[in-house]
């Protein structure tokens, strides 16, 4: 949200000129690789996450007592954890809370941002100023809080934390779609559309939102790498996917208490963690300049 | 002046605003908090002890009343600041809560500094290296800079600076040993104050882990922002004027440009504290600061619900008033500003 609201800042005032186009060749050039790679690492973890646990056998709540395997064990690759558990497999396994959570709540997002976004840009007027106070309001509290106070009414775990991440990430989509929609309903094809008979909701859905779908979905992008950050920091707090189901954050934070016999517990999946969440973002960067190709970057 | 007066009046719909809401989510707990509260003190309890516990628990939080009697209640104890004690044990939540703030505040600080340093620094370098590879490897790490998640990135500062390499303490805030009296809660005035020179090198110590942790995950907006101003500023009037008057590049610099790179520096600064007192929330655990990220967690865990709403209301309060101390330092940075009535 306010990391959003800080982007269109600095987006508003890039200069446009030949030279701003050279350098955007330039440092597009030195993105594309990265961008590249954060593809593979998306498609990766997305099929880790969803598919790793359907081919493999290990199981990741197994109890051993072969606790604080070294990496290379045989028959543990990544070694065991205190439990002696084995942290390959939770680490397969860990990938799936994350992601669902991160995907559900930004698709939640979406789908309350762009549709408040859109009313009140279309509307204008009251509607839009009573949606966007409402908006101002959200806004108001830093994210984390919102998101620790919604998971707080409604108990740990992660319905409460989709809601509550969906909720928290909503805004800024909301913000970027009542822009977008108030620059398209000021246009002729909207116009023709009102004076043609057509339904309201048929000019928001079927006229205005197909126009304005580019930079929504680039966005939407970017947001899922902070949705995915809230997420794993939300579990490694002990809010979000509750134990014994492996998940990312948890795990780090399980491992902490054996950060001088065995660090690897918790730098494997605070890296893991690192890894995808910058991924998302990179993708998200690339997407936008794709999709939104009007953005100045 | 008109302008200030009325931005810090608005204040007041805002803070209500959020207070309402803090009340509504404690109160919206499904089972209300009495039953859970009940349930976690004693698992061996039988139904009828559990009834009464309950029951004793609604008494003490008022919740037998209507809500409408609970909400006044509730904003008279807030213009009264009398937060309620916690569950466990009898502190005031007041107390525990003001012991805590001043410990974010320092955190929130620093790493506001630190970002700056570093957003500075390398938003200057960017702009005077345009279109060379020092220019894209810095937008680029400003990229990877903002979605860092804090818990990770703290994580690996832990394990190589206080695992591996053993430079920096890990944990907490100072350590006991020093035996550390707050005055005023905030280390730095309390070691002048105290005359006590010798708290102040520990304290930075512990600081600069969970600090730069913050840091980091701001700095790249600061860069960016700095590197599109310093771009802006290079090509204008007044500084070709400077530059003609056989100013230094580094007065120029220092006078000109980023004095006008102030303004959009201060803006995202505002928009994102609420990021980084966010952040703080997180950060603080893995660092087991006694913040009141720590305070405000544990207390989720525990299902203290004074402390929650509590420590929710003083960060909430704490965002505003920063958030009003920004539009302020509009007025201070940009005189166009005070001209314009609102």
């Amino acid at each position: 949200m306010s990391e959003q609201s800080a982007l269109r800042v600095s987006r508003a005032a890039a200069p446009a000129s030949g030279r701003a186009a050279a350098l955007r060749r330039r440092y597009r050039l030195l993105r594309r690789p990265l961008a590249l790679v954060s593809w593979a690492i998306l498609v990766a973890v997305l099929v880790i996450g969803f598919f790793g646990p359907l081919v493999t056998d290990l199981d990741p709540l197994r109890q051993t007592r072969e606790a604080f395997l070294p990496i290379g064990s045989p028959g543990h690759p990544l070694g065991t954890d205190d439990l002696g558990r084995d942290v390959l497999a939770r680490m397969i396994y860990g990938a799936r809370p994350l992601l669902v959570v991160s995907l559900v709540a930004t698709a939640l997002a979406a789908v309350l941002g762009i549709g408040i976004g859109l009313v009140a840009g279309y509307f204008g007027g009251r509607v839009d100023w009573w949606l966007m106070r409402l908006i101002d309001l959200a806004v108001a509290f830093p994210s984390i809080l919102l998101i620790i106070l919604i998971v707080a009414g409604m108990g740990a775990g992660e319905t409460g934390l989709t809601l509550g991440i969906g909720l928290a990430l909503a805004p800024g989509l909301a913000r970027l779609a009542r822009a977008l929609a108030l620059r398209e309903s000021a246009k002729d094809y909207v116009s023709a559309a009102q004076i043609g008979g057509a339904r309201t909701p048929g000019i928001i859905l079927t006229e205005i939102l197909p126009n304005v779908a580019g930079p929504l979905l680039a966005q939407s992008i970017m947001t899922l790498s902070t949705a995915a950050g809230f997420a794993a920091g939300l579990s490694y707090i002990g809010l979000g996917i509750q134990p014994p189901t492996p998940d990312w954050g948890y795990m780090v934070a399980a491992g902490q208490e054996f950060l001088f016999n065995a660090p690897r517990l918790v730098l494997l999946p605070a890296l893991a963690t690192l890894v995808f969440v910058v991924a998302c973002n990179f993708v998200g960067d690339d997407l936008r300049d794709v999709l939104d190709p009007r953005s100045n970057r | 002046m008109k302008r200030a007066l009325l931005r810090l009046l608005a204040v007041i719909p805002v803070l209500l605003a959020l207070s309402t809401i803090v009340f509504l989510a404690m109160r919206w707990i499904p089972g209300s908090p009495a039953t859970s509260l009940a349930a976690g003190g004693n698992m061996n309890a039988t139904a009828e002890e559990f009834t009464q516990s309950e029951e004793r628990i609604r008494v003490a939080l008022g919740l037998d009343q209507p809500l409408w009697k609970q909400y006044l209640t509730f904003l008279g104890d807030l213009v009264t600041l009398d937060f309620g004690t916690s569950f466990y044990g009898s502190n005031s939540v007041l107390k525990l809560v003001g012991e805590a703030l001043p410990a974010t505040i320092e955190l929130t600080v620093a790493a506001m500094l630190i970002a700056i340093l570093i957003g500075v620094v390398t938003g200057v370098i960017a702009a005077w290296k345009k279109d060379t590879v020092v220019d894209g490897a810095i937008r680029v790490g400003a990229t990877v800079s903002f979605s860092l998640p804090w818990f990770a990135l703290g994580i690996l500062g832990v394990v190589v600076f206080g695992v591996v390499l053993g430079w920096l303490p890990i944990i907490g805030r100072l350590p006991n040993s020093l035996g550390y009296h707050p005055t005023t809660g905030f280390v730095l005035l309390d070691a002048i104050l105290q005359n006590r020179p010798e708290l102040v090198w520990p304290w930075v110590k512990h600081l600069i882990l969970p600090a730069t942790t913050l840091a980091l995950s701001m700095a790249g907006f600061i860069t960016r922002i700095v590197r599109t101003a310093v771009l802006e500023v290079l090509g204008d009037d007044f500084v070709r004027t400077a530059r003609m008057k056989g100013l230094s590049e580094s007065a120029v610099l220092r006078h000109h440009v980023l004095r006008n790179a102030a303004l959009p520096i201060v803006t995202v600064l505002g928009l994102q504290f609420g990021a980084l007192l966010g952040g703080s929330l997180i950060t603080e655990m893995v660092f087991a600061y006694p913040g009141v990220g720590n305070l405000l967690v544990s207390a989720v865990h525990q299902r203290d619900y004074p402390i929650v709403q509590g420590a929710a209301l003083a960060v909430a309060f704490l965002f505003v008033m920063v958030n009003v101390v920004v539009d302020l330092l509009y007025l201070v940075l940009d005189p166009r500003l005070r001209k314009v009535t609102a």
